[in-house]
């Protein structure tokens, strides 16, 4: 995937964590019934998500440049992007079951957002597995990018399109009204979107080093 | 990519194979009167809603035991003969078809001892079979590939119930919701929804199944 050269996309992410953080808890929220101060998860809980599908992502388009140019590189390259992704989808599981004890009662809901977010977790463990199962290596970076690819778009449209047919207790889903439309005021999206780039740009960094870590072991 | 006289052949060469060791096909059969049987025993009697569960779990259960065997038969040499003599697409299309008849086969006796022995009459028989056969058919074409994937690992039913489950949940679950649909006595119109979405499931999975098998045909 693309190396991002130079160190000032790192600072900015660390800068913007730190902005994030600070502005996250001190900031001002609009105080809304039943969220109250948890709408400040916000800043953490979203941003896990969108860097967990972005790294799954980039693991997509690598499995598809392994299949097609069968390079043992990209290969490594895409394990490890869903090996961060793993840790970004358990921490985005974490901080919503703790949102949702204080909004909805329980740590678990029977809802369909909670349940696909189980399932993709499930089926990036498995992905995982069928890499440890298989011993050759040429053999591993094929199955394993077939596996992703078939994985990765059926997620897309178990994710994306089988929630809006029920009902789901996210704003948004279901005929709930979505954040923007009523309480992500402009405080909010001065920290929302700074902290969707911060997670980003961290996300990355961290892929980046494994995978540096990862190449350095292999030579 | 693929031609009928090929799909033919390879048909025909599954059919005999199976006719010449009887075991298997009874061996499925005789797991469907067994697991029906059990939960029989155990439950006596159940509301709806679990008897419409139920009969899906139990035919998860059932396709992915019978799913192991589909690329059971080729050795390492026999395979190399095989795919010499045909292209990748006629052999996994081959491989589809006839799992599709296993799986509908096992899929129409499941319901007959199911409903044989709770006695419970369906208000929409031809709906609820539609549904049962477009549901096993998704099914099939997930375990299909994942079998190929996994029956060059080291221990691989266990293997393909990993790969598979997590891919298969959201098809298991809009199938449950469909045929329960099927059940009720006044005919809903979401049922066509159901049908509409589990009939682009089939589609999805089958042109992902035979688009992804050329990259590890030959593996």
């Amino acid at each position: 995937m693309l190396d991002l050269k130079g160190f000032w996309w790192k600072i900015t992410a660390f800068f913007l964590v730190v902005y994030t953080v600070v502005f996250g808890f001190l900031g001002e929220v609009p105080s809304l019934p039943i969220l109250n101060e948890t709408i400040r998860n916000l800043y953490f809980h979203v941003p896990m998500w969108w860097t967990m599908i972005l790294l799954f992502l980039i693991s997509f388009v690598l499995s598809i440049r392994t299949l097609s140019s069968s390079s043992k590189r990209f290969d490594e390259a895409a394990s490890e992007a869903v090996n961060v992704g793993l840790v970004f989808g358990i921490l985005g599981i974490l901080t919503g079951m703790i949102w949702a004890k204080y909004t909805w009662g329980d740590f678990w809901t029977n809802d369909v957002q909670l349940n696909g977010a189980a399932i993709t977790i499930l089926t990036y463990t498995a992905y995982i597995i069928l890499r440890n199962s298989i011993e050759e290596e040429d053999k591993r970076s094929r199955f394993s990018a077939v596996y992703n690819i078939f994985a990765f778009v059926l997620m897309f449209v178990f994710i994306g399109v089988l929630p809006r047919l029920t009902d789901s207790l996210h704003p948004g889903k279901g005929g709930n009204p979505g954040f923007g439309q009523y309480d992500l005021d402009d405080n909010m999206r001065f920290v929302f979107y700074p902290a969707v780039i911060a997670w980003f740009l961290t996300g990355y960094w961290i892929y980046q080093l494994k995978l540096r870590i990862a190449r350095l072991k292999h030579e | 990519m693929f031609n009928i006289k090929e799909i033919k052949g390879l048909l025909l060469k599954e059919m005999l194979l199976e006719m010449k060791s009887k075991s298997i096909i009874l061996s499925s059969i005789l797991y469907v009167f067994s697991t029906v049987f059990i939960c029989y025993l155990s439950f006596k009697q159940v509301e709806l809603s679990i008897w419409n569960a139920l009969i899906w779990v139990i035919l998860l259960f059932i396709l992915t035991n019978s799913a192991n065997r589909i690329f059971f038969y080729e050795s390492s040499k026999q395979k190399i003969y095989l795919y010499s003599l045909a292209g990748s697409g006629s052999v996994i299309i081959s491989k589809l078809i006839y799992q599709w008849l296993i799986s509908g086969i096992l899929a129409i006796l499941v319901l007959l001892v199911w409903s044989l022995l709770f006695n419970r009459s369906i208000p929409h028989p031809f709906n609820f079979v539609l549904i049962l056969i477009l549901g096993v058919w998704a099914m099939s074409n997930v375990l299909t590939l994942n079998n190929a994937l996994a029956s060059s690992t080291n221990n691989s039913p266990a293997v393909l119930a990993i790969l598979s489950f997590p891919v298969i949940i959201p098809i298991l679950l809009s199938t449950i919701e469909g045929s329960s649909l099927a059940l009720q006595t006044t005919l809903s119109p979401q049922l066509g929804i159901f049908i509409l979405a589990l009939s682009l499931l089939n589609i999805l999975t089958l042109t992902l199944s035979i688009i992804l098998f050329q990259y590890l045909w030959r593996y």
